[in-house]
């Protein structure tokens, strides 16, 4: 293995890449699993998938920074749509994010018939967006990413009491006259940005678990919130790691979800093997 | 305009809209997403097994998977998972399963991730029912015809059972209700439901038949059997205007017609908000 590593500069580029996406994807996913809205990164990510084609259609090539920031916007007008769903209405809070995936994703697919009728020939590829497709990364995505993904990390690191008392103790937060608005803002937005990163990698249907199961999987070997976010962005990092090699020996199976398949076991023999009460 | 299509369309949004009002009370949206999710890996181990797409037992077979899928998320949560946690750990992993086996086993057969995903209502009116060579119409029509039938015998018999565990699963546990049972022939019913639509609608569609017609028309009424008769209405008339669209300007009809239940919804929601608005300026 070490062998074929060092000898494929390629794979060392996505591995990279998938490995940051799998901290930071781990860190933030540990932190909306414990605020109990696992699934809200499920919603944010089907919805960003009409943003990337829209982008497509205004700027009519490939510009993969321009078409993220297209799919970030989705996510953000996604996710005001479900707040004004959850303030105006008493519409259950799954059903709204339900609604609002399908309806998104369901927008996406519409865009994406309008740009394969308009026979665009740079269209082809577009729809690697839905599982992922690593053969596109270069060198300088890499660097991107890597920058994003420390400036994540290091944000999370500056607000851990904050974020910590947010999550257990919403009350006394309050009374210590912190913003709730603030750190809310705050997660989501991150969140939204490693969707943005991590679309690319493991695609939008698929995204929600990379999000999740390092969360879950963490949460079954300690009860500390620190030590949570450390356990969760490493098996993130290893699912990433280890999926992205998987799928470079088998170049038949796609990468989003090999990653995905290798996350949700390590979760699953976590919950099996659970060592905290 | 293809009268078939949107025959199949119709019957197809009638039983989702039927049981969605259901799934909608009993906070079941996102099971339900995970269930047509994993309808792709149930409806493709059945497929290895049995080798055609049509088959009653196809059917049969991935919707017990996808009542598997339900005890699995149902296990998980006893072990102190969060229940959304614990559904967005096992679709997705179901769902990968799924891709990959696809990936490797059955390229060029006849489960593609693209109809999965998009449906294939286009096509779907290729194959059809013949008996001695007489042309019957579309399979699926017939296909979605049955289910139709079966749910609404189902929630006829079981209508006063299903109401009470919607509203008050405690009181339904005290009165005697076998709420165990009710609740497991629910889960089969909407699995069987998910995988037959899921081979001609797709996984996305199928959610947004399913929550989109009964939220909205939880918007307008508390009472269940209103809710019930409002919800199919606003799923037929978004099924006739999604289509129509879709017709017009040569797109996907999945996709316009899961845009359309999020805008009526939406639509409403201003509706109401703006009816509610007016009623207390008037008042103050």
């Amino acid at each position: 293995m070490g062998k074929l590593i060092l000898n494929n500069y390629i794979l060392i580029v996505i591995m990279v890449g998938t490995t940051l996406i799998g901290i930071v994807s781990g860190i933030l996913g540990s932190i909306i699993t414990l605020r109990k809205e696992a699934l809200i990164g499920n919603a944010l990510a089907h919805a960003s998938f009409p943003g990337v084609m829209l982008s497509f259609m205004i700027i009519k090539t490939k510009n993969i920074e321009l078409l993220l920031i297209g799919a970030g916007c989705f996510s953000i007008i996604s996710l005001v749509i479900i707040k004004i769903i959850k303030k105006y209405s008493k519409i259950k809070y799954d059903s709204a994010l339900a609604l609002v995936l399908s309806g998104f994703f369901g927008l996406g697919q519409v865009l994406l018939s309008i740009i394969q009728n308009t026979g665009n020939s740079n269209q082809a590829g577009l729809k690697k967006f839905i599982f992922g497709e690593v053969a596109t990364i270069l060198s300088s995505d890499i660097q991107i990413i890597s920058i994003i993904s420390i400036t994540i990390i290091l944000i999370v690191v500056l607000f851990r009491k904050e974020i910590k008392l947010f999550i257990f103790d919403k009350e006394f937060y309050k009374s210590l006259g912190f913003s709730c608005e603030f750190l809310d803002n705050l997660i989501i937005l991150l969140t939204v940005i490693v969707i943005m990163m991590g679309i690319r990698f493991v695609g939008v249907i698929l995204m929600t678990s990379i999000l999740i199961a390092p969360g879950i999987a963490a949460r079954q070997w300690s009860n500390s919130f620190y030590k949570n976010l450390v356990l969760s962005g490493l098996f993130g990092g290893l699912a990433g790691f280890v999926g992205t090699f998987i799928s470079f020996k088998n170049s038949d199976l796609s990468i989003g979800p090999i990653i995905v398949v290798v996350v949700s076991l390590i979760a699953i023999i976590s919950v099996f093997l659970k060592k905290v009460k | 305009m293809n009268f078939e299509i949107l025959m199949i369309l119709i019957i197809t949004s009638f039983s989702c809209s039927l049981i969605g009002v259901f799934i909608s009370l009993r906070k079941m949206a996102m099971l339900m997403d995970a269930i047509s999710h994993t309808a792709l890996i149930g409806v493709v181990l059945a497929y290895l097994i049995i080798r055609d797409i049509n088959s009653p037992f196809l059917i049969i077979g991935a919707s017990a998977v996808c009542v598997l899928t339900v005890y699995l998320i149902e296990v998980l949560s006893d072990k102190k998972i969060e229940k959304g946690a614990a559904t967005g750990l096992i679709f997705p992993l179901l769902f990968s399963l799924g891709v990959l086996i696809i990936d490797r086993k059955l390229k060029n057969s006849q489960i593609s991730i693209n109809s999965a995903l998009f449906g294939k209502l286009e096509f779907i009116i290729f194959k059809r029912l013949t008996i001695n060579n007489i042309d019957l119409g579309p399979l699926a029509l017939y296909i979605m015809l049955v289910i139709a039938v079966v749910i609404a015998v189902f929630i006829i018999i079981f209508y006063k059972e299903l109401k009470v565990i919607s509203f008050d699963i405690i009181f339904a546990k005290t009165s005697g209700v076998s709420v165990l049972l009710v609740h497991y022939l629910f889960i089969s019913l909407i699995s069987l439901t998910a995988v037959s639509a899921f081979n001609i609608v797709g996984v996305i569609l199928v959610i947004s038949l399913i929550i989109g017609p009964s939220v909205t028309s939880l918007l307008f009424t508390k009472n269940l059997k209103k809710t019930i008769i409002f919800s199919i209405f606003i799923g037929l008339i978004n099924s006739l205007v999604g289509y129509g669209i879709a017709f017009k300007y040569d797109i996907i009809i999945s996709g316009a017609v899961a845009s359309v239940n999020m805008v009526v919804f939406l639509l409403a929601l201003l509706f109401i908000g703006g009816i509610n608005e007016y009623n207390r300026r008037k008042l103050s």
